[in-house]
């Protein structure tokens, strides 16, 4: 976009906000892929580095509210330009919840290393959160291209994710009543794929607010949704 | 037990334009169809198409020679008094047409009331310039009436309370927020149906500006006002309908919350964002 503001500090301030957004969304997209490699490899010490890394998620988010109240209150922004400034604040919200749920997967990563464990089943958790991270690289590929069909179609993406949340419950269920054995562990692993699960559904949430940015309007329909780990029940020996 | 209160669904925020909405879209209170206008035969507005709710502010907005004050004096013939100034076009109030050759421009413009940048009292009392009009247009058979009539004309004014005590004293010697406010007394005690605003507060200091806009608001219930302004802000916080003129052109006309959240032309969201390129 060739256009810019006659007053040209205006767009220098816009353009910091949404750097400051993009940083932010590739430091929480590291922080699942770190803290996805630490639980496969049951690494403690690279998991107390996704914890610590953490206040720097927090920062960004200190940093672009205190950005954006000024913005409002010193540019009085009009039209998109108020929509850009509005979706940079709900966007740190969404991303630094992002963030917590990496800090949490890598708690119970820690808690896990140096117990035996199932390597198919953090293996199977990774997939999932592979396909979140392909979500989240997507939707701040869509927020830095202005791309409204990419954040589209982040949002259909989210099904997916639901399902493969839906199987990993059944199949740690079963896990817990085969063996009591595995009852911790199992309990840590249901735990840690809601919040994968959760990271999908905030870059949902993400994808959602670009397409307001972008064109004005929420997405017309419903989200798509396929979660069904609510319903399941495994019963003692069904999982024999 | 659960609260039922806590069960319902939100409330719908409806700002306080909504409380006109139920007005809002009936028949016009103004309709101009093709309006053209120019001066000495450089045109100044081009086929202009815009219907004016009743009962709700409406502002135009746009840069500087954009045709939004040429439009305003339009509506109630002020432009009569421009040499080399021609008007094509249709212009209703109520349906009648305002350039009928049968129009009284005197009455027209008792029913059209104006007010201008600059606040202009007449050079005499705070009383007297409230009371001219409604005198001259033959509004009050006494005396009393004619009080009564200042005195309500200034308290819709929101100045009566300022000035109650001296009403004889010269209207020069207010401030310029209370002069325009005056002015606007001025325009209301003749009973208009119609109040146009051009740029009414950019002599103003903020706070003169608030009460102006708190007076534009409370005003509304009542009359039609057509308010041209170059402030945006302003624009957003009293109009309930914003109209975007550029180059002579009505751009776009909607709703003030649609202009300045999600414009649909590329000209209004340049203008209202600041943008050029």
């Amino acid at each position: 976009m060739n256009e810019r503001h006659i007053v040209s500090a205006y767009d220098k301030d816009l353009q910091q906000l949404e750097t400051l957004v993009s940083e932010m969304g590739g430091l929480v997209e590291a922080q699942l892929s770190a803290a996805l490699d630490a639980l496969v490899k049951l690494d403690p010490d690279a998991a107390a580095e996704v914890i610590s890394r953490d206040k720097i998620v927090d920062d960004y988010e200190s940093q672009i509210d205190l950005h954006t109240t000024e913005m409002l209150v010193l540019r009085q922004p009009m039209a998109q330009d108020l929509r850009v400034i509005l979706v940079a604040l709900k966007l740190a919200s969404n991303l630094e919840r992002m963030g917590d749920y990496a800090k949490n997967i890598s708690k119970r990563t820690v808690t896990l290393s140096g117990t035996p464990t199932v390597t198919s089943a953090t293996q199977s958790i990774k997939r999932m959160g592979d396909k979140v991270l392909e979500m989240i690289k997507e939707v701040l590929d869509a927020y830095a291209r202005r791309d409204t069909e990419l954040a589209s179609a982040v949002i259909l993406k989210d099904e997916d994710v639901d399902r493969m949340h839906t199987n990993l419950f059944r199949e740690f269920l079963e896990m817990m009543t085969t063996d009591s054995q595995h009852i911790s562990l199992g309990t840590h692993l249901i735990f840690i794929a809601k919040d994968v699960e959760r990271v999908g559904d905030h870059a949902t949430n993400v994808a959602e607010k670009i397409h307001y940015m972008l064109e004005g309007s929420m997405p017309v329909g419903e989200r798509p949704k396929d979660d069904r780990s609510s319903g399941i029940l495994v019963e003692p020996g069904e999982g024999e | 037990m659960i609260d039922k209160t806590l069960v319902q669904p939100p409330t719908v925020l409806s700002s306080s334009e909504d409380s006109t909405s139920d007005v809002i879209d009936l028949v016009p209170k103004i309709r101009a169809s093709d309006v053209n206008v120019s001066y000495s035969g450089n045109q100044a507005i081009k086929n202009v198409n815009l219907d004016i709710k009743s009962k709700a502010v409406t502002a135009l907005i746009g840069p500087s020679g954009c045709g939004k004050t040429t439009f305003l004096r339009c509506i109630n013939r002020m432009n009569d008094l421009i040499e080399g100034c021609e008007v094509t076009g249709n212009i209703t109030l109520d349906n009648e047409d305002v350039y009928g050759a049968d129009v009284d421009v005197v009455v027209l413009r008792r029913r059209i009331g104006m007010v201008f940048q600059k606040p202009n009292p007449f050079p005499k009392s705070i009383y007297e310039n409230v009371a001219y009009g409604p005198r001259i247009h033959g509004q009050a058979a006494k005396g009393d009436e004619l009080d009564e009539i200042v005195e309500r004309s200034l308290i819709r004014a929101g100045l009566w309370d300022e000035v109650k005590n001296r009403l004889e004293a010269p209207a020069t010697g207010l401030s310029g927020g209370q002069q325009q406010r005056l002015c606007i007394a001025r325009a209301i005690a003749v009973e208009p149906d119609v109040i146009l605003m051009d740029e009414p507060c950019s002599a103003l200091d903020p706070i003169a500006t608030a009460r102006i806009e708190e007076l534009i608001d409370d005003l509304r219930t009542k009359y039609t006002i057509v308010i041209v302004t170059h402030s945006m802000q302003q624009a957003a916080r009293v109009s309930q309908r914003t109209a975007f003129f550029h180059l002579g052109e009505l751009v776009e006309e909607n709703e003030a919350k649609v202009i300045f959240t999600n414009p649909s032309d590329e000209r209004t969201r340049a203008y209202v964002t600041g943008s050029i390129g």
